[in-house]
């Protein structure tokens, strides 16, 4: 038995038939269709089937064309036949007088053909051509159900399967319909008969209104609360006069909660009456969104915009606008209170005419020039004020740009600067007063200097002197004329030469503590151990016949003026010596410490030590925390060792207690500083 | 027996120069010393002048000369000396008790041959004096030409 030949089913089949792409382009078609619309396969195939059969040139988008798009959408969309119960189309046809365009009336079945992912890759269109049974219906409608047309009904229940299939077919659209309107954004009621009756309600409209059991119930009884702001009538115009009404911005007041307060809403709506079969309204539909939202940023951008103009024109400060042509659009109060301009003058370029006429061109210049290159400048020129004075003003400005980054213009500030200018040359002549002082304190400092250097001069040279003679004499008396004196006498003569010496050094001294405070500091680098050698060997005289343990550790070399440093060590090393020498052993250390910005020295001995509550006196000039008769001296190595120090930016302290030795301390910054070799040790040597 | 030439003291102060011709006794230096009492005298003793118009000739050994004086300080007198032809040979020494530097650096930059600063202990000063003295008066040979001249009247 041969196998059925389907493609040639397909061709001869009676029924027109054609296959479309997911495109809608046709693929084939069988013969019936090609007679049917008097076409050939070739010429169809790979075609748009709308730009082959627009059924309206003029009307691309007819509503035939509507009908047939939206069935073939809907079985792309859906996977599932579509069955189109009437449509009128027009399509070429063969006539006696040759081929030419005709409506006619269809009955159209489209069904999906799947893939194996259950994908639509074709659409099978079945067509029947139903122009006669059209006719013949209107034909008997307008006969009044003759007994044609009753006859001719019985041709019709042919078609009533496909009917139902189609009825079918429109529920499911019809659900579909309703899940778009559940789900809409805008919100929708359907209102029927005279007393607007809820029939549906999306969840948009049940949110806006704030209640959800509205359906069966008229809507005076489920919102009470809109009976008096005339919602109601509005309903009714719309009823009774079968037009639609549009709301735009409308406010209601909705009472949302029982227990809270009413809440006010803004609404852009239509009432759109709907008409039943008979072509009378049946009911309204509503539908529209809640703008309440974009009414409150419309309202509180009105009110920022207000609360910033009121901003402008109240702040103490001259305040412009321009637009991208760099003409003025708002000036505020102040700029029109010190200028006694008015709108009329003052806006576009009028701020031109209140500058003074020098600073005219140059004003203009820099601010074209800035708003060509749309940048900030700051500009200084005379102002006139209303009372004819014009006042050096300063104007800064910002270029201003839209969120989408469009020049704008510029807003810029005017400030009145003549009495900071006046303050600022206040200042200048003020300074140069002040300099001028400066100067006048400075020469009198150096005059007071060097009244001190001939005051220190003198004492150098008429204090020594007699100093000098009292020695001088009371040594000849003792050499020359000491047999002539008794024991007494002698004693005196060299008591006298005792005090003599005593103010001698004294003076000297005095005399090298003034003049460490003139000197200039020489720095350069020097070894601290060389400089601690040094004053060994020139104490050495004084260690003689006594036993003296030196304990030198690891010394670096610093920056310092090579002799104050060494008077510096030596005034210490020469203290050590002196407050030890009670002791049966002097052992006196020397090290250094090396810190991050500044070096220690510490200088220790095991001598008498002093008292820490006098700690701030060590470091006086002239004075001494011990008899002369116990130690030697004037009171003055320390406070020269201090002041050496500080001129080199050092620091000076020291601690001690009675009878169990002295420590001093000084710094010096650091300066490239370089320890010695590593981890040698203190040497120890026996003086 | 070479006769000595003779020192030039110039010291306004009578105690300074009582210790100083002590100490020069103390040294002794039998060189005789001419005092005179300011700056003024000294330059009209070198220069024939005034008072000592008619003094012997001769030029001295040298020159003791204290800084601070009335009338003509020690540096003017320095100045002075140094810059004429006939006298600049002279040796001058700057006795003085100032330790100023300035004093010094001026005193060296007009050509001053030696400074010393008078220490305070007479010993110390005869033992300054004896240097000074043997190196100048003994040490130094004249300046040619100059005449080797009893200068006591």
């Amino acid at each position: 038995m041969r196998p059925l030949d389907f493609a040639e089913l397909f061709r001869l089949s009676p029924n027109p038939y054609m296959v479309l792409d997911r495109q809608l382009r046709y693929v084939t078609a069988n013969e019936a269709y090609l007679r049917a619309t008097a076409s050939r396969l070739e010429d169809l195939q790979g075609r748009g089937v709308f730009d082959l059969f627009p059924h309206d040139p003029n009307d691309p988008n007819n509503a035939s064309v509507q009908m047939l798009r939206g069935s073939l959408e809907r079985v792309l969309a859906t996977r599932a036949a579509d069955v189109l119960a009437l449509i009128p189309y027009r399509v070429p046809m063969h006539t006696e007088q040759g081929v030419v365009v005709v409506e006619r009336f269809w009955s159209a079945t489209h069904t999906p053909l799947l893939d194996a992912q259950g994908e639509v890759t074709h659409i099978l269109q079945h067509t029947v051509d139903v122009t006669e049974l059209q006719q013949l219906k209107q034909a008997a409608e307008e006969r009044q159900g003759s007994a044609a047309a009753v006859a001719m009904e019985a041709g019709v229940l042919g078609r009533a399967r496909k009917l139902q299939e189609a009825n079918r077919v429109l529920d499911s659209e019809r659900r579909h319909l309703l899940s778009l309107f559940q789900q809409a954004p805008s919100f929708m009621a359907f209102l029927r008969g005279r007393e607007h009756v809820f029939e549906l309600t999306n969840p948009a409209y049940e949110q806006l209104v704030g209640r959800r059991d509205l359906v069966g119930k008229p809507v005076r009884d489920a919102l009470p609360e809109v009976v008096a702001q005339g919602f109601i009538g509005l309903l009714d115009g719309v009823y009774t006069s079968g037009e639609p009404f549009v709301g735009r911005g409308v406010r209601i007041t909705l009472q949302r909660h029982a227990d809270a307060p009413a809440e006010e809403a803004y609404l852009d709506f239509i009432y759109q009456p709907i008409l039943g079969a008979d072509g009378k309204v049946s009911g309204i539909f509503v539908q529209g969104h809640d703008i309440s939202e974009q009414k409150r940023m419309e309202a509180a951008l009105k009110e920022s915009e207000e609360r910033f103009r009121n901003m402008a024109d109240h702040a103490p400060v001259m305040l412009w606008v321009t637009d991208p042509s760099g003409s003025c659009t708002y000036l505020n109060k102040s700029w029109y209170e010190f200028t006694g301009q008015t709108e009329e003058t003052g806006l576009g370029f009028g701020w031109l005419s209140a500058t003074h006429p020098e600073d005219v061109k140059r004003a203009q210049d820099v601010f074209l020039a800035a708003n060509a290159k749309q940048a900030p400048f700051q500009l200084e020129y005379r102002l006139q004020r209303k009372d004819g004075e014009y006042r050096w003003a300063i104007d800064a400005a910002s270029p201003r740009f839209s969120p989408s980054g469009e020049y704008l213009g510029y807003i810029g500030s005017v400030i009145d600067i003549t009495e900071s200018r006046q303050a600022a040359e206040e200042m200048r002549r003020f300074n140069q007063q002040l300099e001028r002082r400066v100067q006048e304190r400075t020469a009198a400092l150096l005059e007071a200097n060097k009244e001190l250097e001939s005051f220190s001069y003198s004492v150098s040279h008429d204090l020594r002197a007699p100093l000098r003679h009292i020695m001088g004499f009371a040594q000849l008396l003792e050499s020359r004329s000491s047999e002539s004196l008794d024991a007494t006498g002698r004693r005196h003569v060299k008591t006298i030469a005792d005090a003599a010496r005593q103010g001698g050094k004294l003076v000297d001294d005095l005399l090298d503590f003034s003049r460490m405070g003139r000197t200039e500091l020489k720095k350069a680098p020097v070894s601290l151990r060389d400089a601690v050698a040094e004053a060994q060997r020139e104490l050495a005289p004084e260690a003689e016949g006594r036993k003296v343990q030196w304990r030198v550790g690891n010394l670096p070399e610093v920056q310092a003026d090579p002799a104050l440093l060494r008077l510096v060590l030596r005034n210490l090393l020469s203290n050590a010596l002196k407050y030890s020498k009670t002791r049966e052993e002097s052992v006196i250390e020397v090290w250094a410490r090396v810190g991050e910005e500044e070096v220690e020295v510490v200088v220790r001995d095991n001598g008498v030590g002093f008292e820490m509550q006098y700690v701030d006196k060590l470091f006086g000039v002239f004075q001494r925390l011990h008899r002369a008769d116990q130690f030697e001296g004037t009171g003055i190595g320390l406070a020269n060792v201090r002041r050496i120090v500080a001129r080199h930016g050092g620091r000076t302290w020291a601690e001690s207690e009675v009878d169990k030795g002295a420590t001093f301390h000084f710094t010096l910054p650091r300066v490239e500083l370089q320890l010695g070799a590593e981890g040698a040790p203190a040497r120890a040597v026996q003086a | 027996m070479v006769e000595l030439k003779r020192v030039l003291l110039v010291e306004d102060s009578p105690n300074d120069a009582e210790l100083t011709l002590e100490a020069f006794a103390e040294t002794g230096l039998a060189n005789e010393v001419v005092w005179v009492r300011d700056g003024r005298e000294a330059l009209d003793y070198l220069q024939y002048e005034g008072v000592f118009a008619n003094r012997p000739p001769g030029l001295p050994a040298v020159v003791l000369l204290d800084l601070k004086m009335p009338k003509v300080d020690g540096l003017q007198v320095l100045e002075q000396v140094k810059q004429s032809p006939q006298l600049k040979s002279v040796p001058v020494v700057m006795l003085t008790s100032s330790r100023e530097e300035a004093d010094l650096a001026r005193s060296y930059g007009l050509g001053v041959n030696a400074y010393v600063v008078k220490p305070v202990g007479f010993p110390q000063f005869v033992q300054a004096l004896k240097e000074l003295g043997l190196f100048w008066a003994v040490v130094n040979e004249p300046p040619p030409g100059s005449l080797r001249r009893s200068n006591m009247p």
